[in-house]
């Protein structure tokens, strides 16, 4: 595993989408409740289509769901 | 707990349950006297027709139970990760299987008959085949690790 993390807002966004519940969101996305869990409390990276897929249940671009920290050490990549 | 989950708990339990007393069993007959070769097939036919019997009654409870179970990329991922663990391992185990019988036959005196004693087929099969059944209960142990705590991209 890489020192970056994804961090996500799905718990706010579901609590947003009126207490969605991680069941009706997996139904949406086409996965199990379990993934829904690992990828909420970040034990899960989801693959791009995924995150993709979750956005679009959502109504939101992807960067308001998913962000990503890079590692510290390194700093931002120059032009 | 996911349908995949249960499913992975099945298997090894089914595994252990079939193989732990498989091997305790033939480690007997090789401690003993008598002819082994006849023995050995059978037991390992009845556990392997054991095994499958067991598995299959416990994958159709699961069906029975929960439904159709739903596969998703998550599982895929546990499923890579837990392949490349009991691959590495079997390899592993393997090689240091055959090399420790190797080394064990080198230091072993020579026989009355000025020969080395090597072991023979019927212990060298018997060893790599639990090195098989090591390597596909290390599988299913990983794929249960994965799914209740590992965190993983």
């Amino acid at each position: 595993m890489s020192d970056a993390t994804i961090t996500n807002n799905i718990r706010r966004l579901r609590f947003d989408a009126g207490e969605m519940t991680q069941q009706t969101l997996a139904d949406e996305v086409g996965v199990t409740r379990q993934t829904i869990l690992a990828i909420e409390a970040a034990k899960y990276a989801p693959s791009l289509e995924l995150a993709f897929r979750i956005a679009y249940a959502f109504g939101q671009p992807l960067e308001a769901v998913f962000q990503y920290e890079a590692p510290k050490a390194k700093g931002p990549r120059r032009p | 707990m996911s349908s995949t989950e249960r499913s992975a708990w099945i298997r090894l339990g089914s595994l252990l349950i079939v193989f732990v007393p498989y091997f305790l069993y033939v480690l007997r007959l090789f401690d003993g006297d008598g002819p082994v070769g006849r023995a050995t097939c059978v037991a390992i036919l009845a556990a392997a027709v054991t095994h499958g019997v067991l598995n299959a009654l416990g994958q159709f409870a699961l069906r029975l139970a929960f439904g159709r179970q739903m596969y998703d990329e998550r599982d895929a991922a546990i499923d890579a990760i837990s392949l490349r663990v009991s691959y590495f391992t079997l390899i592993t185990l393997v090689l240091c299987a055959l090399s420790t019988m190797a080394l064990l036959g080198a230091i072993t005196p020579l026989s009355s008959t000025g020969t080395i004693l090597l072991p023979g087929f019927a212990v060298t099969s018997q060893f790599v085949f639990l090195c098989i059944v090591a390597a596909e209960a290390l599988r299913h142990a990983t794929q249960l690790f994965c799914y209740r705590r590992a965190a993983f991209a």
